[in-house]
């Protein structure tokens, strides 16, 4: 499905220059979910946004390496052609989705928005499409949610609804960047529960990043780890997390706080 | 497109080098600024006079040099009073909030409605031009965009938790304001100060012109703009000069306030 | 040899909720309703809940940066919910917040920072005696002595984080509220900063109130926890017993949600809005267990075993 080659991404600025992804290659089948886990500066985000070249450039520069997606190299297109891809066979899930909805307008416009730039649905079928949208994502009560304003329902309604307009498009790859990351630990499950179904019903692959171990651990079927711009580590996700064999891993792993006299704590 | 820094430094030094020659006036200057020498006058810039004289045979340079201490000392005291006052009214409205920061902010919007031009023409004309009466007139009537400022910054910055940390410790209120709050707040104000000074060179230059400012025969900028009204066609050096000297310097100001400005956007 | 440090009885705190154009108060939001809770000196306790279940408030509340709406808050016997506590008040009872980039005056040094609580509290007879102590306490979390120059932008995270905890010690406070203390930073950083929290917590027996949403970091810290929900304590008890046997429903929820525990429990509610929260007990909207019992009456914090609170019609 998605297949990143020696891919090295440099970020320039006044005084010097930040090597943030350091040939990395890492490849994702089809219909499966790869977590990659790192901390703050690992370069997870950066190589994330980079796969639709979402970067702005300058300040980053794409040193080399390439991004293969449906037979052809994502890196080698014209700019233009590639906001074709993004939101359409590759869609995103950000972290905020207060500042990735726009404030002024109704979710039912985003949304309809959405389906006419990547669907042919038009008008009265977008509208329909949209409802069924937000009942697939479980938002009750869709009519009347597709009139409210994104200032007047909650993070986790919020976070459905920039999910369901990632599946708008019925995109072959959703890269979810710390997805649940604002959300309150019993939301996420619900989110996790969602994502899960749709992977299942949608055929998706999923590119889930996260600096959380517990939200990779129930997403991923395998997992990769990166540490100062490189892949230190990857392979099927319970063998990685249970039989960690770099040394990065073993550090991350162990510092996960575990809960004291209890077996699996962590 | 030149950096926020380069321009801060340009202008500084240009400043810098103005103030130098303003306070070394007596020793760099070539005459007597008061020196009236009728058979010299209007002569054009020449090695003797640098830059001319006047229709009183004065050396304008040297009338200049004098002149930028006093427009230097005028902008740079009304600011001074517009800091003073804006700052801690500032810091009492944002910090206490309720009637004092009703009481407080009333009195700006009451001292805003005001033009400028017109209360600084009353008062001049009721207390009588000099230079302690045009630097307070000036900062009684520019302090109000400065307790804004202050105020705005001091309420974002209330709610910060190092202030709130300082609350935990045990500081009180004065503390707090002077230790965390205003070297914290002070970024915007002093932008707004550094373009201040300009605007009240402007101020005053343009009282003096209108014979409301400095009177003579202390030479200031303005002044010498108002002895130049009448020999604009015979001698052009009369009015370029001091023209010029007013221009760069608010320029300067100016140029040195929006860079600071831009550095501290960045950070 | 432990006493009651700080023991709080019905406390309560609503904020007025502004809106519309003119910012009119249109309701109230009760971000505490009626919480009690006792802390024993050398004890760590944990508080653990979701947004918008008041335990941040519940520590500004403790230190006094908000007045308490209704109810009382004593350490060792006195009481301070009226009007400011007194500055001896300040050196006993301590706070580190969630975000120690702001936390931390940015225009003042570290040395500065940590010499301020010193001479304010008047605990250092002379300088020499202060900057000794400004040394002995960058020792105490492991930073170097030429910190003390240093800008906190010049710091990493977890270093400032230290710095923070540093500057709350240094009044050698009896209780030290820990308001998310690792939550703005990486895993590996705040595994050290736990570490550190825990040593310096053995060597000085103090008390710690250990603010979390993050159950993990909770299990790993504290003796004893209480659990939030929308303004209300649910359930309290010790941290083994809340692991292996949670009573509330909603501590069941949180371990779920967590990976702690796998009894597969449904959950497809939201967090209420603290604006209008639900009669009764606040959770039926999510509870497996809700009964019309639960709408009418908001079920007491009881004592149902020795030292295990539940505030629920149904449980143990």
């Amino acid at each position: 499905m998605l297949d990143i080659q020696h891919l090295t991404i440099e970020f320039a600025t006044r005084t010097e220059r930040v090597c943030a992804v350091n040939d990395v290659s890492l490849s994702i089948g089809a219909g499966e979910m790869l977590g990659l886990v790192g901390e703050s500066g690992s370069g997870k985000t950066t190589l994330g946004l980079a796969v639709t070249r979402l970067l702005p450039e300058p300040p980053a520069i794409i040193r080399q390496g390439a991004v293969h997606f449906q037979g052809r190299d994502l890196l080698q297109q014209p700019l233009r052609t590639l906001h074709r891809v993004r939101g359409g066979d590759i869609a995103y899930v950000f972290q905020e989705p207060a500042t990735s909805l726009n404030p002024v307008l109704t979710v039912g416009r985003q949304l309809v928005e959405m389906l006419e730039l990547h669907t042919a649905q038009r008008g009265r079928a977008a509208q329909q499409a949209a409802m069924g949208l937000l009942q697939r994502v479980g938002i009750p009560a869709a009519e009347a949610r597709l009139r409210s304003y994104p200032h007047e329902l909650s993070g986790g309604t919020k976070q459905r609804i920039m999910i369901a307009m990632a599946i708008a498009s019925q995109p072959r790859l959703l890269i979810a960047d710390e997805p649940t990351t604002a959300l309150d630990v019993t939301l996420e499950r619900q989110i996790v529960a969602l994502l899960k179904q749709l992977q299942r019903d949608f055929s998706l692959s999923m590119l889930v990043i996260s600096h959380n171990i517990h939200l990779i651990r129930q997403l991923a079927d395998r997992l990769a780890v990166m540490w100062q711009g490189q892949i230190v580590e990857v392979g099927p996700a319970q063998r990685v997390l249970q039989q960690p064999q770099h040394d990065y891993t073993k550090h991350l792993l162990a510092a996960q706080p575990r809960v004291a006299g209890l077996a699996g704590g962590a | 497109m030149k950096s926020a820094i380069f321009w801060v430094r340009l202008g500084g030094g240009f400043l810098v080098i103005l103030a130098v020659l303003a306070v070394a006036a007596p020793l760099v200057s070539t005459h007597d600024p008061r020196a009236i020498n009728l058979p010299e006058a209007l002569l054009p810039p020449s090695s003797v006079h640098w830059f001319g004289t006047d229709s009183l045979g004065r050396d304008v340079f040297s009338r200049l040099l004098f002149g930028a201490q006093i427009s230097l000392l005028i902008g740079l005291g009304a600011v001074g009073l517009t800091l003073w006052i804006g700052t801690v009214l500032g810091l009492l409205a944002g910090w206490f909030g309720g009637w004092i920061d009703a009481v407080i902010m009333r009195i700006v919007d009451i001292m805003l409605c005001f033009p400028s031009l017109f209360l600084l023409l009353a008062i001049i004309a009721m207390v009588g031009p000099s230079l302690t009466s045009i630097i307070l007139i000036i900062g009684l009537t520019g302090w109000m965009t400065v307790t804004r400022l202050v105020r705005a910054e001091v309420l974002s910055l209330k709610e910060r938790e190092f202030i709130q940390a300082a609350r935990v410790l045990g500081l009180r209120a004065p503390q707090i304001m002077w230790r965390h709050l205003l070297p914290n707040a002070l970024a915007p104000v002093l932008v707004s100060a550094t373009l201040g000074v300009g605007t009240a060179i402007l101020i005053e230059s343009s009282l003096s012109f209108l014979g409301l400012g400095v009177q003579p025969p202390v030479p200031s900028w303005g002044n010498l703009l108002m002895d130049a009204k009448g020999t604009l066609g015979v001698a052009w050096w009369q009015t370029l000069f001091p023209g010029l000297a007013i221009l760069l310097t608010v320029l300067a100001f100016t140029v040195v306030g929006e860079g600071l400005r831009d550095l501290s956007r960045r950070s | 040899m432990s006493e009651l440090l700080l023991e709080l009885r019905g406390v309560t705190k609503q904020f007025p909720y502004r809106s519309g154009p003119l910012r009119r108060v249109v309701g109230q939001i009760a971000a505490v309703r009626g919480v009690d809770l006792a802390i024993q000196s050398g004890e760590i306790v944990g508080l653990v809940g979701e947004s918008g279940c008041g335990k941040s408030t519940l520590a500004k509340l403790i230190t006094q940066l908000e007045p308490v709406s209704a109810g009382r808050i004593a350490y060792r016997g006195q009481s301070f919910t009226n009007g400011h506590a007194s500055l001896a008040m300040h050196r006993e009872i301590q706070l580190v917040f969630q975000d120690p980039t702001s936390s931390l005056n940015p225009l003042q040094r570290v040395g500065a920072t940590l010499r301020e609580p010193l001479r304010l509290h008047r605990l250092v007879s002379s300088a020499g005696a202060c900057d000794e102590a400004v040394e002995r306490l960058l020792a105490m979390v492991g930073l170097p002595q030429s910190y003390q120059r240093r800008f906190p932008r010049e710091l990493s995270g977890g270093e400032r984080q230290r710095v923070a905890i540093a500057r709350a010690l240094a009044v050698e406070p009896k209780l030290l509220i820990l308001d998310e203390p690792v939550a703005s930073l990486d895993v590996s950083i705040g595994a050290q900063v736990l570490e550190l929290l825990r040593r310096l917590q053995q060597e000085r027996q103090l008390a710690y109130l250990l603010i979390s949403h993050d159950l993990r970091v909770i299990g790993s810290m504290c003796q004893r926890i209480a659990v939030m929900y929308l303004g209300r304590i649910v359930e309290e008890a010790p941290a083994a017993h809340l692991f292996r046997q949670p009573a509330h429903p909603y501590t069941e929820l949180l371990l779920e949600s967590a990976g702690l525990r796998h009894a597969g429990i449904e959950d497809q509610g939201e967090l209420p809005s603290p604006l209008h929260p639900p009669s009764g007990c606040a959770f039926r909207t999510r509870c497996p267990l809700a009964q019309p019992r639960c709408t009418e009456e908001n079920p007491l914090l009881l004592e149902k075993a020795s030292g295990r609170f539940v505030a629920c019609h149904f449980r143990p």
